[in-house]
């Protein structure tokens, strides 16, 4: 039954054609007579709203605010630099609370969220320096906190981009926070190669995808603005909005390169041998012709890709961002099929080791893939199996099209 | 109680023809409004045309200047008496057409325990819920597949929540009987 009620969840796929609610919501919107704004009386009662909003939970920030009031701006500035574990860390901690308070705009909060993220990133970075063994915990908690911390920036961008009039100011604040991803991206990634507890290994994976869905909806809220000439080139340039165009296809293309690695690395014949072992027993629905399905359309993601490149350099950015994402979405199709792989020839090896029985293809975990790259997180697969017919000490052999370097070797850009 | 708030001051920012505020209440409510009717009168088009009626009923209702307490339970309101009216209209509930054959609906091929076990398929989930009688159906929507909370439910059907737990009960074991 359990099962049942979690399925419905999926039911969240039915959804209203896109045309239906684009033409809807045009027809509604332009019911809407432009108003003079609210009278005296009611912009008061926003204000008073607001402000209550900003002071929830109210005890917590005002022994924080208390609390920091209380120190001398010695310690304060000594804790700004204090990383988890320093005898600091939690002065740090209630300086961003406060931090949090003061911040009374949308625009504002996702500054401030921002701002921690950053420091979360520098954290993370020193963190990576010591020995992970014994930083294990201080690792953990601070990825979690940079998670939180950059989704929480996304969040108060979206609000600030339905709230604000200045939409300058709110692609400004989306250009920083599309950077603060991928700097965060490319720590987590250093992270993930460090650290040997499986729990942080997955800890890591997960903030790397928040990072990469942030650098998505920002990059497409910039473009969308820029193409839009909602934006001048005083908060953004045409030539800065192709990088972080280009920063996003780069992410992509990482992705692709792991999904490809995978692929490559399949033997159907051997797959399939263990969907018929499993056919019936385990809950999946893997079919011989998805195996098949992928291996011919491994290149299909590079080659949208390619497209997409293509379209970077014709400065047509907003048809290279519908690439990308089409890209994206085959790489992600096809990851899934690899997970699925996983977990028929994972029980398969499970079943032969409880039955004791021998069988010629030695289905046993170890590698049926050979390592991931740290850059993804759906892709982050946990090896599973080594199959009989592969040379593990091999180097996998990737089908790499010519082209398929990114593009321009890119810094993130800043904004002026 | 920061949700509340917000969508406090996006009704109140509507309530001054603030354009915006109105584009973040359709963003949000429309495919939530839509799949409730959907599994009301189980058919996409119709499902459309009522919750467009929903959002032009909320509208005017703003624009009215009217007060609204509670933006979620109200326009879940709105919608259940438009498809009430609906029905009041052609006085005959209409036949589901893209489950028509929800009479076929469930593989009794299968025993409960393997059905529990297997991962359904969504047509399969709808059909089971078409199954439903409808106030069963309405909790089970906003339980499990808008994932409201009990009291939330409780203010969008204006019933207690001890009401809304016990229907919840019911259309669950009814779910139950119908697999068995």
């Amino acid at each position: 039954m359990k099962i049942l009620l979690k399925n419905l969840k999926n039911l969240r796929q039915l959804e209203p054609r896109l045309e239906w609610a684009m033409r809807t919501k045009s027809f509604l919107m332009s019911k809407i007579e432009e108003k003079e704004t609210g009278n005296f009386v009611e912009r008061f009662h926003i204000f008073i709203l607001r402000l209550e909003r900003k002071l929830i939970p109210s005890p917590v920030k005002i022994i924080a605010t208390l609390l920091v009031l209380s120190l001398a701006s010695g310690t304060t500035l000594a804790a700004k630099a204090a990383i988890p574990g320093n005898p600091l860390y939690p002065v740090k901690t209630q300086i961003e609370k406060v931090e949090l308070v003061l911040a009374t705009t949308p625009k504002a909060e996702a500054v401030v969220h921002l701002n921690h993220a950053k420091n979360r990133i520098f954290e993370v970075e020193q963190l990576n320096k010591k020995d992970p063994m014994i930083m294990a915990d201080q690792i953990n908690n601070t990825v979690k906190n940079l998670k939180k911390d950059i989704t929480a920036s996304q969040n108060s961008l979206e609000i600030a981009e339905k709230d604000e009039n200045n939409v300058e100011a709110v692609v400004a604040v989306a250009v920083q926070l599309n950077q603060g991803a991928v700097q965060a991206s490319q720590v987590l990634n250093q992270t993930v190669t460090n650290v040997s507890s499986e729990e942080i290994k997955q800890t890591v994976s997960e903030a790397v995808e928040t990072t990469e869905a942030v650098q998505d909806n920002t990059t497409s809220l910039i473009v969308d603005k820029k193409v839009n000439g909602l934006v001048s080139d005083r908060t953004v340039t045409t030539d800065q909005v192709k990088e972080i165009v280009v920063n996003n296809i780069n992410t992509i293309e990482n992705k692709i390169k792991s999904v490809e690695e995978k692929v490559n690395q399949i033997e159907s014949v051997k797959v399939n041998e263990a969907i018929n072992q499993q056919e019936g027993i385990v809950d999946t629905d893997l079919k011989k012709e998805d195996v098949v399905e992928i291996i011919n359309k491994k290149e299909e993601a590079r080659q949208v890709l390619e497209e997409a490149k293509k379209l970077v350099n014709e400065t047509a950015l907003s048809e290279a961002l519908v690439k990308a994402k089409e890209s994206k979405e085959i790489a992600q199709e096809t990851q899934r099929v690899l997970n699925k792989i996983d977990k028929v020839i994972q029980e398969a090896s499970n079943q032969n080791q409880t039955s004791g029985t021998e069988i010629d293809n030695k289905l046993i975990p170890g590698q049926i893939y050979s390592t991931t790259t740290a850059s993804s997180t759906v892709l982050e697969v946990s090896p599973i199996i080594e199959l009989g017919g592969i040379n593990n000490e091999e180097e996998p052999v990737i089908d790499k099209p010519a082209g398929s370097e990114p593009l321009i070797e890119t810094t993130p850009p800043t904004t002026n | 109680m920061r949700k509340k708030i917000t969508e406090k001051i996006v009704v109140l920012k509507a309530l001054q023809g603030n354009k915006e505020a109105f584009g973040y209440i359709f963003d949000k409510y429309s495919k939530k409004i839509y799949r409730f009717i959907l599994f009301k009168v189980s058919n996409h088009e119709l499902a459309e045309d009522l919750t467009s009626q929903v959002f032009l009923k909320v509208w005017e209702h703003i624009l009215d200047k009217n007060k609204i307490k509670n933006l979620q339970a109200f326009i879940y309101q709105v919608a259940r008496n438009i498809v009430i009216d609906h029905y009041r209209s052609k006085e005959k509930e209409e036949l589901p057409l893209i489950y028509e054959e929800s009479d076929k609906l469930i593989n009794t091929n299968f025993s409960s325990e393997e059905f529990f076990s297997k991962k359904f398929e969504n047509d399969t989930l709808i059909k089971i819920i078409n199954k439903l009688k409808g106030s069963y159906r309405e909790v089970i929507v906003l339980k499990y597949i808008e994932e409201l909370s009990i009291s939330e439910i409780a203010e969008i059907l204006e019933k207690s929540k001890v009401n809304v737990r016990v229907l919840l009960h019911r259309a669950l074991k009814e779910i139950k009987k119908l697999i068995s």
